[in-house]
C-alpha cells in the first residue's frame, strides 16, 4: 500500500466531474478527512462533494495545495486574536482576486467542506471590501439599490452620525 | 423686451437649431433676474448642444446651487459628466442630488433612476449583495471583522442592511465608541439597548450627549461585565451611584479623556473591589489619590492592573501603599506600569508586597510591563530574583538605561520566561545572543532598539526565536506606544 503522502483521493463534483488529488491536500477539508476515516481506504470510493461545482471545487483544491503544509491550527491563537486583524497574505489576496460570485461561491465551499482558514481568508477579503467605504460606495460595490426615502435617511444619518467617517 | 419673452425667442431658436442664438436670448434673460429652473437650465442644455460641455457643466452646477432641492440641475449635470465619460463623477452628482432633494416627487424618481441604473452599469461585474446571498451565520461572521463604528456607519447602506445588523443581538455585545467623530445621541443609545438586549457586555463610553442617562440605562438593561471610559469628561458621585448597581462588573478602565478624582476612585474601589478582576487606570493629571483608608480596600479578585500616569511624584509613595495595605492582590497576573522616570527597584519594592510574608510561596505574577522607567545601579539593579523566576512575560520598555548586561541578569533569574518586549532600549546584537543561548525565551519583541544589527536578527531568527524587530522613528519617545 502507498505511503500516506502518496495517497490520492477521488473527489466527484456536483456537476459530475471527477477530480483526483493528493489525500493531504484534499484532507485541508474537515469533510472529507473524517469521511476518509469513516470510510477508510482512499482512493477506490469517489468522495462526493454534492454542494460544490468543478469550477469552485478546482478553485478550493488550489487553495489547498498551495497551503498543504500549514501546520494545524492550535486552539488558543482561535477566537480572539484572530478577530482583531483583517490582513491578508499576498498570494491568498491574490488568490482572492476573482469576481464575487467565485468569491461567494469560495466561502459557500469553505464553510460546506470546512477549511477554517480558507473561510477565514474569504470572510475577510468581504470584510475589506467594506472597510473603509462610505454607504454610496458600498452600494457602488455590490450593486445595492438605496432603498431608504430621504426621510428615513435622514433619520439614521441624524441617528448614527457618531458613526460617520468624515 | 421681459425675460419672458428672450426666454420665448431663446426657445424658438434652440428648436430651430439656431442654438448660438438661443444661448444669446438665454444669456439675456438671465440678465434680468431671478432666473428659473427652466432657463437656467436651458442655458446648459444650449451649451450642450454647442458641444461646449465645460461651459455645460458650469451651468449645470449653477442650476444645482441656485436650486439646490430641484433634481434638474443634477440630472443635467450627470448628462454631461457622462458625455465627457466621467460615468464615476456622474454617479457621485446623481448620489448628492438624492441626498439634497428633501421632496419625493417626479423629480427625484427620476433622478434615482438615472442613479440607480448608471450604479448598475458601472458595478462590477456579477456583484452581489453579501447579506442576501450568504447564509446569516457567515454574513454575521463577516460582520464580526468590522469594529462597532464601522457596523453602525454601514446600516445606512439599504433597508436590508440595517434590520440585518439590527437584528442581530452579538452584534451590539460592545457598544464601543472609541471612534465616534461627533457625540452620540440618546436615541442611538435606545436603539442600542433595544438591538442589544441582553447582549451587552462590554461598553466603550465615549463622545456622549448625556453620559449619566447614557450609563444609567445601560446599567439598568444589560448585564454589564466591562465598562471603559474613554472622553467623557469630570466623573464624581454620578459615577460612584450607578456603578453601585453594576453588580456584574468585572472591569473597569478609565483612560486620560476622563477626569476621576482620588474620592471618586476610592468609592468606586470601595463599591465594586470585590469582584473587579481588571484594572485600568491611565491619567494625565498630577494631584494626589488613593487617600487614607487604603487598608480599607480589598481587590481579592484582581487579576490585571494597568497603572499610566504623567510622573513619579506622588503617584509612587500612593501605588506603594496601595499594595502593601491591599494584602489581597495574591492573584494578581498582569501588571503593567507605565510611570516615567521611576527607579526599577523601586517597581520591584512594590512586587514584593505580592509575595506573602512565607517565603516558600512565590509570587503568581505571570506578565510584568514597565515602561519608562530607570535602571540604575550595577550589582542587581532589578532585585527581582525569587519573583522573576515565575514571570512568563516581562516588558521593560522605554528605558534607554537598560544595557545588555541587565539582560543577563534578567536571563540568568527569570528561568521561565518567554517573552521579552525590550522595545526602545539600549540592548545590542549581544544581548539578542544571550536570549538565543538561554534556550526558553520564545519571542522578542525589539522594535526601534537601533542598536541591534540586521544581521543578529537575522541570525536570531534562524535560530528559531520570533523576533519582532522595526524601527518606527516616528513614534519613538512617545510612551504610548505599547504592546
Amino acid at each position: 500500500m502507498a505511503s500516506e503522502a502518496e495517497q490520492t483521493v477521488k473527489l466527484v463534483s456536483s456537476d459530475n466531474v471527477e477530480i483526483v488529488t493528493e489525500r493531504k491536500v484534499a484532507e485541508r477539508s474537515m469533510l472529507i478527512k473524517n469521511m476518509i476515516e469513516d470510510l477508510g481506504a482512499p482512493g477506490e470510493e469517489p468522495i462526493p462533494i454534492m454542494n460544490v461545482s468543478e469550477a469552485v471545487l478546482r478553485k478550493v483544491l488550489e487553495w489547498c495545495t498551495h497551503h498543504k503544509n500549514d501546520p494545524a491550527p492550535s486552539q488558543d491563537d482561535d477566537a480572539d486574536s484572530r478577530k482583531k486583524t483583517t490582513d491578508i497574505e499576498d498570494w491568498d489576496q491574490k488568490f482572492m482576486q476573482v469576481d464575487q460570485e467565485m468569491l461567494f461561491e469560495i466561502i459557500l465551499a469553505a464553510n460546506y467542506m470546512d477549511i477554517k482558514a480558507l473561510l477565514d481568508v474569504g470572510c475577510k477579503t468581504v470584510a475589506n471590501m467594506i472597510k473603509g467605504k462610505s454607504p454610496e460606495e458600498i452600494r457602488k460595490t455590490f450593486n445595492i439599490q438605496n432603498d431608504f426615502t430621504p426621510e428615513e435617511e435622514d433619520q439614521i444619518r441624524r441617528e448614527n452620525e457618531w458613526a460617520e467617517d468624515r | 423686451m421681459s425675460a419672458e419673452s428672450l426666454q420665448r425667442e431663446g426657445r424658438a431658436a434652440y428648436d430651430k437649431g439656431e442654438f448660438s442664438k438661443a444661448l444669446e436670448y438665454y444669456n439675456r434673460a438671465v440678465g434680468r433676474g431671478n432666473p428659473s429652473t427652466k432657463l437656467l437650465d436651458s442655458v446648459a442644455a444650449t451649451h450642450y448642444r454647442l458641444g461646449a460641455l465645460e461651459a455645460a457643466l458650469a451651468a449645470a452646477k449653477k442650476t444645482i446651487q441656485t436650486y439646490r432641492e430641484d433634481a434638474t440641475g443634477y440630472l443635467r449635470a450627470g448628462q454631461v459628466l457622462l458625455k465627457m465619460e466621467k460615468e464615476s463623477t456622474a454617479l457621485e452628482i446623481y448620489a448628492y442630488g438624492l441626498k439634497s432633494i428633501k421632496h419625493v416627487g417626479v423629480g427625484f424618481e427620476k433622478l434615482k433612476k438615472a442613479h440607480d441604473d448608471l450604479q448598475q452599469q458601472l458595478a462590477p461585474q456579477k456583484s452581489i449583495d453579501p447579506l442576501s446571498v450568504l447564509p446569516r451565520e457567515l454574513a454575521i461572521f463577516i460582520l464580526e471583522y468590522l469594529n462597532f463604528r464601522q457596523r453602525i456607519a454601514i446600516s445606512r447602506v439599504s433597508k436590508g442592511w440595517k434590520s440585518f445588523i439590527k437584528s442581530e443581538p452579538t452584534l451590539w455585545a460592545h457598544l464601543d465608541f472609541s471612534g465616534a467623530r461627533k457625540k452620540v445621541r440618546t436615541s442611538f443609545i435606545s436603539t442600542a439597548i433595544n438591538a442589544g438586549r441582553s447582549k451587552i457586555t462590554t461598553a466603550t463610553l465615549n463622545q456622549l450627549w448625556d453620559f449619566d442617562k447614557t450609563l444609567a440605562a445601560l446599567i439598568k438593561h444589560c448585564p454589564l461585565e466591562s465598562l471603559g471610559l474613554a472622553n467623557t469628561g469630570f466623573q464624581g458621585q454620578n459615577l460612584v451611584d450607578a456603578l453601585k448597581k453594576a453588580t456584574k462588573l468585572r472591569e473597569f478602565a478609565s483612560q486620560t479623556g476622563t477626569d476621576i478624582g482620588d474620592k471618586t476612585l476610592q468609592l468606586i474601589l470601595e463599591c465594586r473591589g470585590s469582584t473587579l478582576e481588571v484594572l485600568k487606570f491611565s491619567s494625565k493629571q498630577t494631584k494626589l489619590f488613593f487617600p487614607q483608608r487604603l487598608d480599607a480596600l480589598k481587590l481579592p479578585v484582581l487579576t490585571t492592573f494597568d497603572f499610566d500616569v504623567p510622573e513619579v511624584i506622588p503617584y509612587w509613595e500612593v501605588l506603594t501603599q496601595l499594595v502593601t495595605h491591599s494584602p489581597k492582590l495574591q492573584s494578581l497576573r498582569f501588571l503593567h506600569l507605565d510611570i516615567p522616570g521611576v527607579p526599577f527597584h523601586h517597581a520591584t519594592a512594590l512586587l514584593d508586597n505580592d509575595v506573602s510574608n512565607d517565603k516558600k510561596q512565590l509570587s503568581k505574577l505571570k506578565a510584568f510591563y514597565i515602561h519608562n522607567a530607570v535602571v540604575e545601579g550595577i550589582s542587581d539593579p532589578f532585585e527581582l530574583r525569587g519573583r522573576l523566576s515565575q514571570l512568563q512575560e516581562l516588558g521593560i520598555t522605554h528605558c534607554l538605561s537598560l544595557k545588555d548586561e541587565h539582560v543577563d541578569i534578567l536571563l540568568e533569574h527569570g528561568k521561565k520566561l518567554q517573552i521579552l518586549d525590550l522595545r526602545c532600549t539600549s540592548i545590542t546584537g549581544v544581548a539578542v545572543k544571550a536570549i538565543v543561548q538561554s534556550g526558553g525565551v520564545k519571542k522578542l519583541v525589539a522594535y526601534d532598539c537601533d542598536k541591534i544589527g540586521r544581521d543578529a536578527i537575522d541570525w536570531a531568527r534562524k535560530q528559531g526565536l520570533q523576533v519582532d524587530f522595526k524601527m518606527t522613528s516616528n513614534e519613538t519617545g512617545g510612551k504610548k506606544v505599547r504592546y
